[in-house]
């Protein structure tokens, strides 16, 4: 098991509908994360209404982390069409930039999956070359700099 | 906090005893841990009423702490820099002990106060050096310490007396009270207590009242030595109440510099201690077998403690702080209390609670002063300290001890961060929270980060502080942690000590951490008695937890922890509470709307699972129901058969009513219109859709019926199940089929209709039903609701998706609801727009030409055709429109008056019955007017049918035409030369006055006027006659047209564009010979014509207006003019005739200098210069012959004559005539050519 790893990663929607939900654990935690994603959401959903609060820049598509909970830490990135990528790690000292990495590969893979012709906007992501990419992404999060 | 004691962990305030205010003993419970056999202060006393000490007392209490509340009471809106703790007590007030009794020799603790040094020392009675003291050896603290400067040693005593009033007594009563302050005064001096003292004189009468007054007060003043500042008052106790306020406030801000100089002075004994270095001699010998006592770092822990309180006391925070955080290192220093002390010692405990409430309150200040990620560094910092502490030296932090302190800090984390929340620094928070708590309505999830911090490193989301539902939340989970490990906790360590062996309880105390929480046995005990202490507390927190979130404005964290808290309920078998709970949630489901499928599966299955626990058939349905929704992943285990469910209950009949709460109901049916237009009472085309969505185990009973209702008009369509109708074969996923709808019941005013068809629908099927239903009444109707039963044996579910009839944002969803997945062409396919019937009579217009000529009379005939299947009766009304300027006239052929208003008043024609198929005509004959007009002639036909009267039908027929002017004329007046003679100057002609008119004896001239005429019609025309009318002449003149029948028009065929031309010659002649003025006319010309084949010979007369003309007379004029050849010219002659006529028609003798200039152009004969003069009323004609000197081409002659008026030096313009030309230059002949121009 690497040392670093992502245990769930997510597309949410511009109606905050979940698009693709994947978690790479044990099917008990999937619940679990699910709700945890879920949750984050509120967090999402302030850093985009009071920006100035949270501090971070809102020109920024990386929302950094939203929130660490018992033993995830949540992070999130906003597209300009509103859709949000939300990704749940286990690791304790995970570094921003690698986050930032891992959110710019996965935007590309997503830009890619909808833009498929046959992907109706606003329906769930069921592309099988999704989620071998996405699982590729996840595979390689943090190898870059670990070595 | 309430494990720590309250008064160990609770903010301070001054503590000010107010003397004399009580009767008898004082009111507050004694800590009886701590002696009072300390220092008594008092006298005679105050002697007040209960009344007026209760008033003053009152008044004091505003700005008062309670000694047992935390919580600054508000009412006073005083800052926590003016609250005190007041206490109030009789005449007397006893001191707790300040020194312990010396165990050598008990005697009187006063005596004692100085010492030898080396010998036995006495310490305070809770001081580790005191063998009384329960910190004896080796204590660090005690919450008695707290205690006893919380309740006990006051910063400030204020003595209240009562002046005599009686005036023969006043002075020894005052001499009496000067004694016995200086006593009280000297005898607080003389001890060791620091207390400031304070005197307050009340008396009823104010100082303006008796004039004595202020002498004995100032007199008591100097006596007594007292700080006129802030140790000597005075209230009159009769004042109103706010009077007494105004009295009681100066004196409790007056207290306050003194109090906080009582705390400072007792900082710097505590400094002095500190410093000191060495620990100070115990009152006791060293003893054997006891330890040696404290070590340094204890002892320094301890002093920063005190100081840490003392600047509490202050309301400095900041220097608290400080005090706080150096008294924590100094006990986790590597020599300091928890590294060198075994974990079994009772001490080990007593110190890590010190060392909680180290933190408490250092936590609390670093809060207050505004540093919240601070606080939480620090808490991270300190948790990872005590956890190591523990792991290294104490029981380590596996079992749920631990976890119950971490629990118990979650909660006291979460009651900091909502008492002591710093206030927002961001001013946009500030002005937006409206209610006093400002976190509450901050609606953030982290607090800002103080700058200090953000300067640094970027900060981590766990480095900000986290509203207090994260802390509750938190809280839940360690306690469900702690309740889990409880439960594991090994057999025999669940026997009460009583019944297990020796080993195993010894054992225990060294496995177990029962800091602040029961030995396993109780624990164990609690986990027994159905979990309830535990759950509690978790039901608790959560239900906190829950609060903040929302208040926070995190619905869905709050949702996700209702959730969890239901799930608890009902693992702990509390299947009550949490079915309420798992409903309400499951009702207001956020992450259905969102189509969060797994966790709406999570929410519905605990639902369901909860529901057969309580028994709610409804609910079991409603939540098995949506578990059978596809978007839903099956559950492994769960019984899908909702049949079976139902009959598994023995009651009777029933009805299980589904609210379509899913965002995505399992079967949908939805009724769209093929177009969006239909007619009232014409079959419109529809088809109705329904679609299963269930997945594969789902066992859905038996569709029955399908009902649809629409909105805004009465229209109901039902579809019921029946296997003879249109069978369908099943084995297609996608069916399409038409089905018959019958109209069921005219009675109602809801037209329902009905059909029958094979509704078996398998899961993931969709069947389409093609059908025609009739709508009667106009308007737009749209799907309002569907109603889907379902019939099993007893039991019928029907599910019922409606759509709210809100705008127009859930209108365009609403076809989503219905049919999710649907993609229509048109945005909203499930309404329609019945127009009303359409009318079937025909209107036409026959003979109406697009463009009419002014003056014109014509006719239109109006054709009805009645293409209704029935007789209609009609009415038309015929008008016309617009023409503004009116003039239009209008009748019905037979007619003999027009009708003058066609506006307002349409010609009415009742046509009566016509049956089908018939036709009926009649004529209208147009006056078309005079001026030029746009109109529309609009035929409107008002009937009604045979078999329904009552519905009126109207049909409009309107058609264009515009009016124009046939002709454009133009005209061109050239002057003649008036053949007849011209009155004789030398004779008055003879009139007649009794001649009416009277003769015109003026000068008559005669004019040529050319009118042209220009055809603007669109068709030929054919013109028989023009003629001129003069209408009008100005200044008294008369004027006469000569009509030559030399070029009359004859029925001319004129064509478009074509131009026709006719000339006319007008005399002109003043009445008057003296009359100089010019004169005007104005004429009128006359056009007769007809239109090119028109049926008639009728002509229409145009009447076209002539512009003004205006006739000059009086003045000498010259005219040329082209004598016509008097014989036919030779071959070879081009020799032309001129005759220049000068005219002098004024009355004065006038002569003319005439020149005719040569030119090479031609050769003349006549007068080359000639003076010509020429008597009043006379005129004279030269004639001038001109040969062209060209070849025999034709050429233009300008010959030029000047006429000069030699009187007036004028010159005379040459007016050519007709035949002639003339240009700027002058006069132009044509000659040679092929026509000779003398023609």
């Amino acid at each position: 098991m690497p040392e670093k790893m992502i245990v769930c990663v997510a597309v949410v929607g511009h109606q905050n509908n979940p698009l693709y939900i994947q978690s790479f654990t044990e099917a008990d935690d999937a619940l679990k994360l699910h709700h945890i994603v879920h949750c984050s959401l509120d967090v999402v959903d302030e850093r985009v209404n009071n920006p100035k609060k949270s501090g971070s820049p809102l020109n920024e598509t990386f929302l950094g982390l939203l929130y660490p909970t018992e033993n995830y830490k949540v992070y999130g990135y906003l597209t300009n069409t509103k859709v949000k990528f939300i990704v749940v790690t286990t690791d304790l000292d995970v570094r921003d930039a690698d986050v930032r990495n891992f959110f710019r590969r996965f935007h590309a893979a997503y830009v890619d999956a909808v833009s498929n012709p046959f992907h109706v906007p606003g329906k769930k992501i069921t592309s099988r070359t999704f989620a071998e990419r996405v699982s590729t992404i996840v595979k390689s999060f943090g190898l870059s700099s670990a070595g | 906090m309430d494990d720590y004691g309250r008064s160990y962990v609770d903010p301070c305030y001054p503590l000010v005893v107010l003397a004399g205010l009580a009767q008898g003993e004082e009111e507050d419970a004694q800590p009886s841990a701590i002696q009072r056999n300390g220092l008594k202060l008092g006298g005679t006393g105050s002697n007040l009423s209960k009344d007026t000490a209760d008033r003053i007392w009152n008044e004091f209490e505003r700005f008062g702490v309670r000694p047992s509340g935390a919580a600054p009471d508000e009412k006073s809106g005083a800052s926590n820099a003016q609250l005190y703790v007041f206490r109030r007590c009789g005449n007397e007030y006893s001191f707790p002990t300040r020194k312990a009794v010396s165990q050598a020799s008990p005697a009187d603790i006063e005596t004692q106060e100085i010492m030898s040094p080396g010998a036995n020392v006495l310490h305070s009675p809770l001081s580790p050096l005191s063998p009384g003291s329960p910190l004896y050896p080796d204590g660090v603290m005690t919450p008695l310490w707290m205690q006893k400067h919380r309740q006990l040693t006051p910063a400030f005593v204020l003595f209240f007396y009562q002046l005599s009033t009686d005036e023969k007594m006043q002075s020894l009563h005052d001499n009496q009270l000067k004694q016995e302050i200086n006593t009280i005064r000297l005898r607080l001096d003389e001890s060791s207590y620091k207390t400031r003292l304070g005197v307050v004189l009340l008396s009823d009468t104010s100082v303006a009242d008796d004039p004595d007054l202020e002498e004995r007060l100032n007199n008591i003043k100097r006596t007594t030595k007292l700080d006129s500042k802030s140790g000597f008052f005075f209230i009159q106790t009769n004042a109103n109440q706010a009077a007494l306020t105004s009295l009681v406030e100066p004196i409790v801000f007056a207290l306050r510099p003194p109090a906080l100089e009582y705390y400072r002075d007792l900082t710097r004994h505590a400094r002095r201690k500190r410093d000191r270095g060495s620990p100070a001699v115990s009152s006791t010998p060293n003893t054997p077998g006891v330890s040696q006592g404290l070590s340094r770092s204890s002892w320094n822990a301890r002093h920063e403690f005190k100081m840490g309180v003392f600047a509490d006391y202050r309301q400095e925070p900041d220097v608290a702080a400080r005090h706080y955080n150096t008294a924590l290192d100094s006990l986790f220093h590597p020599e300091g209390f928890f590294e060198n002390v075994t974990n079994w010692s009772p001490r080990w405990n007593e110190t890590r609670k010190f060392a909680d409430i180290l933190a408490i309150r250092f936590i609390r200040c670093q809060l207050i002063n505004g540093l919240p990620s601070s606080a939480v560094m620090f808490w991270n910092h300190y948790r990872s300290r005590i956890s190591s502490i523990l792991t290294r030296k104490g029981k380590g932090t596996s079992d749920y001890g631990w976890l119950a302190w971490e629990a118990r800090w979650s909660v006291i984390m979460a009651e900091l961060t909502t008492n002591y929340t710093p206030v927002s620094t961001d001013q946009s928070s500030k002005k937006s929270s409206t209610g006093s708590n400002p976190i509450a309505t901050a609606g953030s999830v982290y607090f800002p980060a103080e700058r200090q911090i953000l300067s640094d490193d970027p900060l981590h989301p766990w480095h900000l502080l986290h509203h207090s539902g994260y802390w509750y939340k938190l809280g839940a989970t360690f306690t469900r942690a702690r309740r889990w490990l409880a439960a594991k906790i090994p057999v025999e360590d669940r026997l009460p000590p009583g019944q297990s062996p020796a080993a195993a309880v010894a054992r225990r105390s060294e496995r177990y951490d029962t800091y602040l929480c029961p030995d396993p046995p109780e624990e164990y005990e609690k986990i027994k008695e159905g979990g309830s202490v535990h759950d509690d507390i978790i039901v608790k927190l959560l239900g906190e937890a829950m609060n903040q979130f929302s208040q926070h404005d995190q619905a869905r964290m709050s949702a996700f922890l209702k959730l969890s808290l239901g799930k608890h309920l009902l693992t702990i078998e509390k299947h009550d509470d949490a079915y309420g709970i798992l409903k309400s949630i499951w009702q207001d489901n956020p992450w259905r709307q969102a189509q969060w499928f797994d966790l709406v599966r999570d929410a519905s299955l605990s639902l369901h699972l909860s529901a057969l626990k309580t028994n709610d058939l409804e609910t079991q349905v409603a939540t098995l129901w949506e578990l059978s929704h596809q978007s839903l992943h099956s559950v492994d285990g769960l019984n899908y058969n909702i049949a079976r469910l139902l009959n598994s209950d023995d009651r009777g009949e029933r009805l299980v009513r589904l609210e379509s709460l899913q965002a995505d109901c399992l079967v949908s049916a939805i009724c769209l219109f093929d177009k969006t237009q239909g007619h009232a009472g014409e079959p419109t085309p529809a088809r109705i859709i329904l679609h299963s969505r269930a997945h594969a185990e789902a066992q859905l009973i038996p569709l029955e019926a399908v009902e649809l209702e629409f909105e805004g008009n009465l229209l109901r369509i039902i579809i019921q199940s029946s296997l003879e109708g249109t069978t369908l074969p099943s084995a297609e996923t996608k069916n399409a089929a038409s089905i018959n709808l019958e109209l069921s019941d005219g009675g109602s005013p809801t037209s329902t209709w009905t059909g029958k068809t094979d509704l078996t629908l398998a899961p993931n099927q969709t069947k389409v039903f093609k059908t025609r239903v009739v709508i009667r009444e106009t308007g737009l109707i749209v799907l309002k609701s569907a109603s889907i039963k379902f019939k099993s044996d007893r039991t019928t579910i029907e599910q019922v998706t409606t759509v709210s009839p809100s705008g127009q944002p859930a209108r365009s969803r609403a076809l989503e609801r219905f049919l999710p997945g649907i993609r229509t062409l048109r945005s909203s396919p499930q309404q329609l727009e019945v127009l009303p019937k359409p009318p079937k009579l025909e209107i036409h217009t026959i003979d109406l030409e697009k463009v009419y000529y002014t003056d014109e009379m014509t006719s239109i005939t109006i054709e009805l055709f009645n293409h209704e299947a029935e007789t209609a009766h009609v009415n038309i009304g015929v008008r016309l429109l617009g023409g503004d300027e009116g003039g239009f006239k209008m009748k019905w052929v037979e007619d003999d008056e027009f009708n003058e208003v066609p506006h307002t008043k349409p010609l009415q024609w009742a046509a009566g019955a016509l049956g089908a198929a018939a036709t009926s005509t009649r004529t209208i004959t147009l006056q078309i007017p005079s001026l030029p007009a746009d109109t529309s002639l609009e035929v409107h036909a008002h009937y009604y049918l045979d078999s329904d009267r009552n519905t009126p039908i109207s049909k409009i027929a309107t058609a264009d035409a515009i009016v124009v002017c046939p002709f454009e004329p133009s005209f061109a007046i050239l002057p003649m030369i008036q053949p007849d003679a011209w009155p004789d100057f030398f004779s008055i002609p003879d009139s007649d006055a009794n001649e009416t008119p009277a003769k015109a004896i003026g000068i008559a001239t005669r004019w040529s006027i050319t009118a042209s005429l220009a055809s603007y019609a669109s068709t030929a025309l054919v013109v028989s006659d023009i003629s001129l009318f003069v209408s009008g002449v100005g200044a008294d003149g008369q004027a006469r047209v000569l009509d030559t029948n030399d070029d009359k028009v004859d029925d001319r065929r004129v064509e478009p564009k074509e131009q026709i031309e006719r000339v006319f010659t007008l005399d002109m002649q003043k009445a008057d010979l003296d009359e100089r003025r010019a004169t005007t006319a104005t004429a009128k010309l006359d056009v007769a014509w007809r239109r090119a084949g028109a049926e008639t010979d009728e002509l229409v007369h145009t009447v076209l207006e002539v512009p003004r003309m205006s006739f000059p007379s009086g003045e000498p004029r010259v005219l040329a003019a082209l004598v016509p050849a008097s014989a036919p010219s030779k071959e070879g002659d081009v020799s032309v005739l001129v005759d220049f006529v000068l005219e002098n028609p004024s009355l004065h003798f006038l002569s003319f200098g005439i020149t005719m200039e040569l030119s090479e152009e031609y050769a003349f004969s006549g007068p080359k210069a000639k003076t010509l003069h020429l008597l009043p009323m006379s005129r004279r004609t030269l004639r001038y012959t001109f040969v062209p000197l060209g070849s025999g081409e034709k050429q233009r002659l300008q010959p030029k004559l000047s006429v000069v008026d030699l009187y007036f030096n004028k010159k005379l313009e040459v007016q050519a005539t007709k035949g002639l030309d003339a240009d700027e230059e002058g006069l132009l002949i044509w000659v040679g050519g092929d026509d000779n121009s003398a023609t």
